[in-house]
C-alpha cells in the first residue's frame, strides 16, 4: 500500500499554509509518502510520483521460508558441531594418556566424526538456502513505478472577475 | 551479500572439519584385539597405537622358558618361606604355545598357609587364566577370579587366586590362554607376569 501527499516542494518545505504539516521531504525537497515509499516531484509541467510497490506476501512468505530454513539447518548444524566438538575432545590428544584404546572411544570417535560430517552438511544446506534467500530478495525486489501527472490549467474573464480551472491527466 | 555468505559457509565448514578427533600417535595403549584409533596401528613390541610404518611384531623380551608345558619340564617359582615376599615371575605365551607351567611347594610346618598367586596381562592380546592345581599339574584346586583390587593401569587385566595350600605340599600354577580376545588367531599370544606369594589365611 502507497499513500502518498501531493504537494509542490516549496509547500511540503514548510511555507504558508502547510507550515507545521509534517509532510516528509527527501533531501531534494521533494515530498516523500509517510512510507518513504513514494517521492513526488512537482514543477512548472508537470508532476512526477515515483513510488515503489510493496512486495507480495506471497513473496514475503517464501523469503522467510527459506531463509528460515536456512537458519533451522544451519542451527542442526551448530548442534552437531557442537556435540562433535565435545566427543572429539574426549578422545582427541597429543600426549601419552597412559589408557587402552578401547570400544568405548573407538564408539565416541566414530560418532564424532560422524556429527562433524552432519555438520558440513547441514552448514552447507543452511548455507546454501541462505544465500539463495539473500539472492531471491534481490531478485524478487519490486521494480520502481514512475507515475506522471499533466496539469492543465486555464483562465477565462467573467463578469465581474475571472474563472481560474486545473486539470491533471495522467 | 554473496561473498560474506559463502565466507560464513566455508568458516563453517572448516569449523566442523575442525571439530573431528585428532588423535596423535604413541598416545594411546593398544586396546582389546589390538584395537587403535583410524590410521593407527598397534606396535606389538610396545603395546602402543603408532603408525603403521612404526608398529612391530609380537617379542617376548623376557624369554618364554620353553619347555615348560608339563609337570616335569614346569618352571620353579623359586624357595619360599612360610610368609613369603611377592615372587614375580615374566613371561609370555606366544602364538601357539597353550600352556606354561610353575611349580612350588609349601615349606614344613607352615600352619594356616595361603598363597597368593596374580597374573597380570596386556588387554591387547588373547586373554590368559591362571590356575592352581595340585603336583600332578592336572587336579584344579582354585580357579582364578576378579582381582578384588583392579589393576591401576587400564591396559592390564589382573586375575587373582587366593587358596589355602597345606605345608610339605607341591603345587602347580598354570597359565593359559582363554581363547578369546585372540583376534581370530592374528594375536593369539600375549606378555604376563606371575606373582606368587605365600601367607597365612
Amino acid at each position: 500500500m502507497i499513500a502518498l501527499v501531493i504537494a509542490p516542494a516549496s509547500a511540503a518545505a514548510g511555507s504558508g499554509g502547510m507550515a507545521g504539516n509534517a509532510t516528509p521531504t527527501d533531501e531534494l525537497g521533494n515530498a516523500k509518502s509517510d512510507d518513504g515509499t513514494a517521492t513526488v516531484q512537482v514543477n512548472s509541467t508537470q508532476i512526477v510520483i515515483k513510488s515503489t510497490p510493496d512486495r507480495t506476501p506471497k513473496n514475503i512468505a517464501i523469503l522467510a521460508g527459506v531463509a528460515g530454513a536456512g537458519a533451522l539447518v544451519g542451527g542442526l548444524g551448530l548442534y552437531y558441531h557442537l556435540d562433535a566438538r565435545d566427543l572429539s575432545g574426549k578422545v582427541s590428544t597429543a600426549d601419552f594418556t597412559n589408557r587402552p584404546w578401547t570400544p568405548t572411544l573407538q564408539a565416541a570417535y566414530d560418532k564424532a566424526n560422524h556429527e562433524a560430517t552432519y555438520a558440513t552438511v547441514a552448514y552447507s544446506i543452511g548455507g546454501a538456502l541462505l544465500v539463495g534467500a539473500a539472492v531471491a530478495l534481490i531478485v524478487t525486489a519490486p521494480s520502481e513505478e514512475t507515475t506522471i501527472i499533466h496539469p492543465h490549467v486555464g483562465a477565462a474573464p467573467t463578469r465581474g472577475g475571472a474563472a481560474v480551472s486545473a486539470a491533471w491527466s495522467f | 551479500m554473496r561473498t560474506p555468505t559463502l565466507g560464513l559457509i566455508v568458516v563453517f565448514g572448516l569449523g566442523a572439519a575442525a571439530c573431528r578427533p585428532d588423535v596423535a600417535y604413541g598416545t594411546y595403549e593398544c586396546g582389546p584385539e589390538v584395537a587403535c584409533p583410524e590410521g593407527q596401528q598397534c606396535d606389538e613390541t610396545s603395546d602402543l597405537c603408532v603408525a603403521p610404518p612404526n608398529a612391530k611384531g609380537f617379542t617376548c623380551p623376557d624369554g618364554d622358558l620353553e619347555p615348560d608345558n608339563d609337570i616335569t619340564t614346569a618352571q620353579p617359582v623359586g624357595t619360599l618361606t612360610c610368609v613369603s615376599t611377592a615372587r614375580q615371575l615374566k613371561s609370555c605365551l606366544e602364538n601357539g604355545d597353550g600352556l606354561d607351567l610353575y611349580k612350588f611347594a609349601v615349606p614344613d610346618g607352615c600352619a594356616s598357609s595361603a598363597v597368593t598367586a596374580v597374573l597380570a596381562s596386556s588387554i591387547a592380546y588373547e586373554e590368559l587364566k591362571v590356575t592352581l592345581t595340585a603336583a600332578d599339574g592336572t587336579t584344579v584346586i582354585a580357579a582364578d577370579t576378579e582381582c578384588a583390587s583392579p589393576s591401576p593401569n587400564d591396559a592390564r587385566v589382573t586375575r587373582c587366586i587366593s587358596a589355602p595350600v597345606a605345608a610339605s605340599t607341591s603345587y602347580v600354577l598354570r597359565v593359559e590362554p582363554t581363547g578369546s580376545g585372540a583376534c581370530g588367531g592374528a594375536c593369539a599370544f600375549n606378555r604376563y607376569s606371575l606373582t606368587v606369594q605365600l601367607g597365612t589365611h
